[in-house]
């Protein structure tokens, strides 16, 4: 997937729920992220960690490991059961998420897709809404073509924290580029705190699970060490 | 008796450990040699029993040192269940459960304070969506009429009477209190005024903790 240039990302302060945070909600364009909500004319947070800025966009940076589905966003999920019309899919969140039959590329009422209970796919949050159960699909709702989504065939899971999936998709952590240059592997990430990841032989999807596991507590330099080490 | 080594408006040494156990989220926390273990799961799926179409199910389940959970052990899960309820913004989950479960590990005294600080820290990490934090912090008055906060074990067996607080971060409003024993109203106010003072000291503990873990 390609990425438009990420703006400078900046920590401004250390955060715990409660505290105001003395933002000019008036400013146009500003933005309120996870963990902060609007009480009047002030902002107070509602969770515990770094306030981070991005341009006019304000939100809470923490070690949550607890999914809140979020309309558009990628997951990887985990057939858990089959309905008439649709899959029920394990995403890690409160509530098992609604995968339709009709959801897919190509898919007629006749013409259905063909996943089993224990599957693993990668989808596309289509709704999410605290008050129902979030709904998934797997096509890309511009063009209505697969685009990645799908069956996860082989490979493995990795469960991390939230902020981990992020630093993989933003590239603030680049231990997938710098493991591609050692050997050869896949990797779909979902925002759900799960990594899919898969390679040639078992000996090497085990590698590389070891070496995301370890990195979620490495910073780039220390994530470059790794490899080195692993390179010789 | 062995005389208190620290002077009486002082805490004992408060310790944080983050993720102690592999959960949504978890803590421990001691006050001294009181060590409380608090881990949260949740939101997560709830029994369609216990199931509030408005917001989330919490579920408090505090175990013992030893032994099976008693009368006490059941008091502290309802009181540490309505400080929480009052922090968290339970609207933001409905039809869901957040489940806190305790585990005394060391009882040197003021465990139910210990409990609430230690669910406090780990609802935090599970990245809860709370409106404010509650912390608490006991004290004694003694046979001489000292006030003696964070009680040892040994102080509190000779107390006078004995007081739990529960404060909010950003009003430092009372959200719990217990009192057992012989007080005046006067003694009252006077923990209740020390209690406050060490509650920002415990604030300030975990803000630095926060700080140190996302680093």
């Amino acid at each position: 997937m390609k990425h438009s240039k990420p703006t400078e990302r900046t920590k401004v302060k250390v955060v715990l729920p409660g505290d105001t945070v003395s933002l000019d909600v008036t400013t146009p364009g500003i933005t309120l992220g996870p963990g902060l909500i609007q009480a009047g004319d002030s902002i107070s947070c509602t969770k515990a960690g770094f306030l981070v800025r991005s341009g006019s966009i304000y939100w809470v940076e923490n070690d949550q490991k607890r999914y809140i589905p979020e309309t558009g966003e990628h997951v990887v999920g985990r057939i858990s059961g089959k309905g008439g019309e649709f899959y029920r899919v394990d995403i890690g969140s409160a509530h098992q998420a609604i995968l339709p039959f009709l959801a897919f590329e190509n898919a007629t009422k006749k013409n259905r897709p063909n996943l089993n209970i224990g599957d693993l796919i990668y989808a596309r949050v289509a709704l999410a809404n605290k008050d129902m159960d979030p709904e998934l699909q797997c096509l890309n709702p511009m063009n209505n073509k697969a685009d990645g989504f799908g069956k996860l065939e082989g490979g493995m899971v990795l469960k991390c924290s939230l902020r981990y999936c992020q630093r993989l998709l933003t590239q603030e952590t680049d231990i997938c580029k710098l493991l591609g240059q050692v050997l050869q592997f896949e990797v779909s990430i979902g925002m759900n705190g799960r990594v899919w990841l898969s390679s040639d032989t078992i000996k090497h999807i085990s590698l590389v699970y070891n070496v995301l596991k370890q990195a979620e507590a490495l910073n780039n330099s220390e994530c470059k060490a790794l490899v080195n080490k692993l390179a010789v | 008796m062995a005389s208190r080594k620290r002077p009486p408006s002082k805490i004992r040494t408060i310790s944080i450990e983050p993720n102690y156990v592999n959960r949504d989220g978890s803590a421990l926390f001691k006050f001294g040699d009181s060590a409380v273990v608090c881990s949260v799961n949740g939101p997560t799926e709830v029994k369609l029993r216990d199931e509030k179409v408005d917001k989330a199910t919490i579920d408090v389940i505090f175990k013992p040192l030893v032994g099976l959970p008693g009368t006490k052990d059941k008091t502290h899960e309802y009181i540490i269940r309505s400080t929480v309820e009052s922090v968290i913004k339970s609207n933001l989950y409905p039809r869901t459960l957040i489940q806190i479960v305790c585990q005394v590990m060391m009882d040197d005294g003021n465990i139910l304070a210990t409990a609430i600080n230690a669910t406090t820290y780990a609802l935090m990490n599970a990245g809860v969506e709370m409106k404010d934090i509650a912390v608490a912090v006991a004290c004694i008055v003694n046979k001489d009429g000292n006030i003696l906060i964070d009680p040892e074990l040994r102080e509190i067996e000779k107390a006078q009477s004995y007081h739990t607080f529960a404060f909010s971060k950003t009003s430092f409003g009372l959200l719990f209190c217990e009192s057992t024993g012989l007080f005046t109203e006067e003694q009252y106010f006077e923990c209740y005024a020390i209690c406050k003072i060490a509650a920002q000291e415990i604030i300030d503990k975990i803000r630095m903790k926060i700080q140190l873990d996302l680093t």
